[in-house]
């Protein structure tokens, strides 16, 4: 889970890092009145979760009070949102504009290839995290936390006077704490500001938190689920247990596990397809988990048929097959018009399975690829 | 032989009185596993399927003998705390089946399992398989059948449905191992596939790996470097999957191109890795690779 913006520097301001004076303002006239208090120039920035922001035009910097108000409009046209979400403004961090910073680069990531937490810095800020090999990587044990050593050679690397070690010692201390207190798996202040008035200033932040650990942290959910413009995957994550990433194509997918679910996607594109969605259930394969996905697929305009593949290991599916029997019947009850359905199962229980799915009229399919060719014929066929 | 879990291996069921772990008692037992132990705080004494339970790891491995530890505990709130008391107990083998677990829990984990000579295999696993010989996990014993093919996967379904291929086509496993998809974890994709290279039973090693993560290049420097000698055949998921969002697996966050399905694929292939085109093809791909079976393999 991403933190926008603005939530993220509440993390750091709290944590001890220093943050622009900022407010979140929901209109034009709000963003002149932050502007008003906060004193020109200042900065105009779009809280959407996309990286690359200033590229595309939703960060800008204001001069004037007229022109924050144009650059709130601005931002709203330059916005791609969800459909659903149109109507919706896009919120907008109205902050302080610093002037005569030195911008840097400092981020700390967990790295897989090393199953530790890292410290990525460079000296020339603004660089974007996937050109990662232009970044200076340092791990920081669990064992030590940040030591001297590391304060010493970042400060090399950012070519900043010694007299400043203290002060990034103190803030790679606080980002180190951040991290760990609150199971992030990314935080990038990028870029980084240093003045000699002003000391580190961190001018944006990005923080990834680890959705694995969100039960620990009841306090991030409530924060994440009060602030309006979100993602709708999100909410199936969190509140339903449920993989969901919206995609291009038209055929509709319900399977479980990771793995298995690029697979079926893969044999979709295979077979002349394009799946519509990634939606992975298998951490709630229950009637409560299922119903939603099938919601979700069934209310979807651009989904045109639905394919069900579950391979069930710890998940009994015979169990799922009556579920998704009662999910169609209650569908057909309530007068749903239903998509074109296919649904294959194999794996524990498979033989149960097919007698339930035969008992209620629908077909069984022996291979994972006869269901997708039905899928995506239907797919096809259907308006 | 196989790799990791045989007819010798004795396992102790962390969280055993539970309705899962009961049930995978059962099967297990069935299948002609030797559970030996069950581990429940507070339930010492009892007895679960027929199995003595304890209040604490190592009291079951001393009077039991258990050298595998299955654990059922959860990732929050208590699993690190269930892993600590796995890897301080003795055994030489623990096998995590929770999902989630906290990226930062596996840190740490990983920065004390060196000292106590513990592999974990896991999180996120659907266990270990060496058909006909011993079955630790909740894999569908039906997807299976003993032979010469060493199967590693991230992703669990995937590769029951990947066995069960190539058991219908009379592909048999040595060892079918579910590392897990998460960035962070016990057992590695090298790590699996070293120890097939050094299993006399495993005459090719099947790799089902996705986008997301860097693993399957170190598999890929592993083959290049003559270091693996048997052949290795890959499928890697995830070509139809956009660059840059998440999908399921925290493994497969990509933040960098090489995460992506063709560069990987690409190296795989380059340093001599079979890559079949899809799930469709592997059976086929692994049958045309496997060569014919030594003298001697008939016994089994």
């Amino acid at each position: 889970m991403q933190l926008r913006e603005a939530v993220a520097k509440r993390y750091l301001k709290a944590g001890g890092v220093s943050v622009p004076e900022g407010h979140l303002c929901r209109s034009g006239t709000e963003a002149r009145e932050a502007a008003r208090t906060i004193g020109l120039p200042v900065a105009v920035k779009a809280q959407l979760k996309q990286w690359g922001r200033g590229k595309a035009g939703l960060v800008r910097r204001c001069e004037t009070l007229a022109s924050v108000e144009e650059a709130f409009a601005s931002v709203q046209r330059s916005a791609t949102r969800d459909e659903g979400r149109a109507t919706e403004p896009v919120a907008c961090l109205v902050e302080r504009w610093i002037p005569g910073m030195r911008e840097v680069y400092l981020a700390e990531m967990v790295d897989p290839e090393i199953g530790g937490s890292t410290l990525l810095f460079s000296r020339s800020g603004g660089v974007d995290i996937e050109a990662a090999s232009a970044l200076a990587r340092l791990l920081v044990p669990v064992s030590t936390g940040v030591t001297p050593f590391h304060v010493r050679r970042v400060l090399a690397d950012y070519g900043l006077p010694g007299t400043v070690a203290p002060d990034l010692g103190r803030l790679l201390a606080s980002v180190n704490d951040l991290f760990t207190q609150w199971d992030m798996r990314l935080l990038e202040i990028n870029p980084l500001g240093w003045s000699v008035d002003a000391g580190f200033v961190a001018l944006d932040a990005k923080i990834v938190v680890d959705d694995n650990a969100l039960a620990r942290h009841p306090e991030l959910g409530d924060r994440y689920r009060e602030e309006a413009i979100d993602d709708p995957s999100d909410e199936l994550r969190i509140e339903h247990g449920i993989e969901y990433v919206a995609l291009d194509g038209e055929v509709g997918l319900i399977s479980g596990g990771a793995g298995m679910t690029m697979a079926v996607m893969d044999l979709i594109g295979k077979q002349g397809g394009r799946p519509r969605c990634f939606l992975d259930c298998s951490q709630n394969a229950t009637s409560a988990g299922y119903g939603h996905a099938l919601d979700t697929l069934f209310g979807d305009p651009r989904t045109r048929s639905v394919l069900v593949n579950i391979v069930g290991g710890g998940t009994q599916v015979d169990q799922v097959a009556s579920i998704f029997v009662d999910l169609l019947a209650a569908r057909r009850r309530a007068g749903e018009l239903p998509k074109p359905f296919f649904i294959r199962l194999e794996g524990t229980n498979s033989d149960l399975a097919k007698e339930i799915l035969r008992a209620n009229g629908l077909p069984w399919f022996d291979s994972l690829e006869e269901a997708v060719a039905s899928a995506v014929r239907a797919a096809a066929v259907s308006v | 032989m196989s790799i990791l879990v045989d007819r010798s291996t004795r396992v102790v069921i962390q969280g055993i009185t539970g309705r899962r772990g009961r049930s995978m008692a059962k099967d297990m037992r069935s299948y002609g596993t030797q559970v030996v132990a069950g581990v429940s705080p507070g339930h010492g004494g009892e007895i679960v399927e027929g199995v003595p339970v304890f209040d604490f790891v190592d009291d079951a491995v001393r009077s039991t003998g258990a050298n595998t530890a299955l654990v059922l505990v959860p990732g929050l709130p208590g699993g690190l705390a269930a892993i600590t008391e796995t890897a301080l107990s003795g055994v030489e083998l623990a096998v995590w089946l929770a999902d989630p677990v906290p990226i930062h829990d596996m840190i740490r984990l990983m920065a004390l399992l060196p000292r106590t000579g513990m592999r974990l295999v896991g999180p996120n696993s659907p266990g270990l398989m060496s058909p006909g010989r011993a079955k630790v996990g909740f894999m569908p014993t039906q997807c299976y059948a003993p032979g010469p093919v060493g199967v590693v996967s991230k992703s669990g379904s995937l590769s029951y449905e990947v066995s069960l291929r190539l058991t219908r086509r009379g592909l048999g496993q040595s060892t079918v191992v579910g590392i897990g998809g998460d960035p962070v974890k016990g057992t590695g994709l090298a790590d699996v596939v070293r120890m097939f290279e050094a299993d006399p039973d495993t005459r090719l090693i099947l790799v089902l790996g996705e986008v997301g993560g860097t693993e399957e290049y170190e598999l890929a420097r592993l083959v290049a470097s003559g270091e693996i000698r048997k052949p290795v055949v890959a499928l890697i998921v995830g070509a139809t999957a956009p660059t840059g969002k998440k999908l399921g697996h925290a493994g497969a966050m990509m933040f960098r191109g090489r995460e992506g399905f063709l560069p990987k694929v690409r190296a795989l292939e380059v340093a001599g890795v079979r890559v079949a085109d899809s799930l469709t093809t592997v059976a086929d791909v692994v049958a045309e690779h496997l060569g014919p079976a030594p003298a001697g393999e008939a016994r089994r």
